[in-house]
């Protein structure tokens, strides 16, 4: 086990960014909660019940910042995990121990899909707590009719909840993306952002020319995008284009569903393939 | 010999048209120190490589028993190897490099290299980038001879230094680390540097061996001559494998001939193997 956990420290050692990042945007959303501008009192039309509502999208909404950076993150740390140690020529020192490829190849996949949002998660509450305590703190600064404070810890529990089955969620969701870019990582010589954009670019493109649909990029912005309409069930809702309110998203969160979803656990079996072959990729990668 | 570390049976390997080895056959022993001796292209680092598992080839190859292709991470448990020593990655901390061989080796023992580290002017809180090419290679050093292994390969391991840490390194090898159960394999073309610690040469040219000897049966079996006029043309007709002339004088090399047979045409001496490897590599250029 230990011996696991050192091959996941040495990835946050490299990649700074992976710790740095969501530090930052904790440090910005704090520092935006103490010195921001913000008006504490509402119209008096705003009841109990609306105001929950309101406390329930703040505690989400805080969240929101940490997995768009992730996101970002995370990209290009799966494009660098297998091309940096190449690039560095460091790889032969890795490979001098006895580490095996599998091994380094699990590790940074874990580190992308569980790790490092479920680090982004913990931080992600732990901001929203210390932020709403801070926003609750100065309006009780302010004289008001109708406060906005009010503190409902049963619905903050439940909304970092259903984040954190997101983002378990979305670990297997996104698991042949994340999977897709180790291979190329594992393969390209160089521009490694390049060679991961050319084959969906191409396909969409070809198909275009050749039969005059747009199944390849249905299928990859159903992929990408279409997380939210999988977490909520909802069949018919255009869930790329349009969000669905986060009362909604609540009540209509279904993780039975979600499990049901054969494209899943197709998705799942391709990211174990493509892992397969980015580990057969580095044994033998030989650039030097 | 008892059983061999290494033990090679018609190794192949061919990139494309180009072979790289061919048909290579050779065995190291415990306890031995060997150069793998021979001209850039030779299939030196072709050699070492199939060695290490980190290139497929063909032909039989057993290192402490084990496929290279098979067993790498059973293999790397117990051989180590520095492949250049400049690979360390940029971005790793002295403190970090200790911390991670610690915990992957199994054989590594850290107060070791702390011992080593400690005659270099290295800080734990250094990374890479900021070092010097010899400290990066007294760190590199540091780590890998404070692992308790069977097999040390060294691939030019002192490429772009300077005298004085050349001479230091080959001085840390024999006095601090050698011993009788443990097997070393250099590879180098700087073959003056490594002659006296040598136990075996194993010349390569062109992807074959071409001597693999023990250094004290070079002293018997290779004797070199310095003659001039008719006795230079006497000790010519006993079939010398290569001559030179230098001032007018002409040296000899002979391959199993007594000294007591040669002395006669004049002054004899053991030939050193840098003289026995050119030897070797022009009576190879001049066969083909």
């Amino acid at each position: 086990m230990n011996k696991y956990w050192i091959l996941v420290r040495r990835e946050y050692w490299e990649h700074r960014a992976l710790w740095a990042a969501p530090l930052i945007v904790a440090a910005l959303i704090l520092v935006g909660s103490l010195f921001g501008t913000a008006s504490f009192s509402l119209p008096d039309s705003v009841d109990t019940d609306r105001k929950r509502g309101l406390f329930g999208l703040i505690s989400w909404g805080l969240t929101v910042p940490f997995y768009i950076t992730m996101a970002i993150v995370l990209l290009f740390y799966l494009l660098d995990s297998l091309y940096a140690e190449r690039r560095d020529r460091s790889i032969l020192f890795w490979k001098s121990l006895p580490v095996s490829d599998t091994a380094t190849v699990v590790s940074k996949f874990l580190v992308a899909t569980l790790i490092a949002p479920l680090a982004a998660w913990s931080l992600g509450a732990l901001t929203s707590l210390l932020s709403l305590g801070i926003l609750g703190l100065r309006s009780l600064g302010a004289s008001s009719n109708n406060s906005v404070l009010l503190w409902d810890t049963g619905l903050w529990l439940h909304v970092q909840g259903l984040i954190l089955l997101s983002v378990l969620v979305a670990a297997l969701w996104y698991a042949p993306i994340a999977a897709y870019l180790m291979v190329v990582s594992a393969w390209a010589k160089r521009s490694v952002f390049v060679w991961a954009s050319l084959p969906p670019v191409l396909l969409i493109v070809t198909e275009r020319y050749a039969f005059g649909t747009g199944h390849v990029q249905t299928f990859l912005r159903d992929r990408i995008v279409g997380f939210a309409k999988l977490l909520t069930g909802d069949a018919s809702g255009e869930a790329g284009r349009s969000i669905p309110s986060v009362g909604r998203l609540f009540e209509s969160f279904d993780a039975v569903h979600f499990l049901n979803n054969p494209g899943l656990w197709v998705g799942v079996l391709l990211a174990v393939a493509l892992l397969a072959f980015a580990v057969r990729l580095r044994r033998y990668r030989d650039d030097t | 010999m008892t059983t061999p570390i290494i033990d090679a049976r018609g190794l192949t390997k061919r990139y494309g048209k180009r072979v790289a080895l061919e048909d290579a056959s050779f065995q190291v022993g415990p306890g031995r120190i060997v150069g793998l001796i021979g001209p850039n292209g030779a299939g030196k680092t072709t050699a070492l490589k199939s060695i290490l598992g980190l290139t497929p080839f063909s032909g039989e190859l057993k290192v402490l028993g084990l496929d290279p292709r098979q067993q790498r991470d059973r293999l790397m448990q117990d051989v180590c190897f520095i492949a250049d020593v400049a690979v360390l990655p940029k971005w790793l901390r002295v403190k970090q490099a200790l911390t991670y061989v610690e915990h992957v080796h199994p054989r590594f023992d850290r107060a070791r290299a702390e011992a080593f580290l400690a005659r270099a002017d290295l800080r734990p809180t250094q990374r890479v980038r900021e070092l010097s090419k010899g400290m990066v290679t007294q760190l590199h050093l540091a780590l890998i001879l404070a692992i308790d292994a069977r097999l040390l390969v060294l691939d030019e391991p002192t490429l772009g230094l300077d005298l004085l840490f050349r001479r230091a390194f080959y001085d840390t090898l024999l006095n601090d680390y050698f011993d009788k159960e443990r097997t070393i394999l250099i590879t180098t073309h700087q073959v003056e540097e490594v002659e006296n610690l040598l136990t075996d040469v194993l010349f390569i040219n062109r992807g074959k061996v071409v001597l693999n000897a023990s250094t004290e049966d070079l002293a018997t079996r290779f004797v070199q001559v310095t003659a001039s006029g008719e006795q230079a043309s006497a000790a010519r007709a006993l079939q010398p494998i290569y001559e030179r002339e230098i001032f007018g004088r002409v040296a000899m090399i002979f391959d199993g001939r007594s000294a007591d047979e040669l002395r006669v045409f004049g002054e004899i001496r053991t030939p050193s193997v840098a003289d026995l490897f050119i030897a070797h590599m022009q009576s190879a250029a001049v066969a083909s």
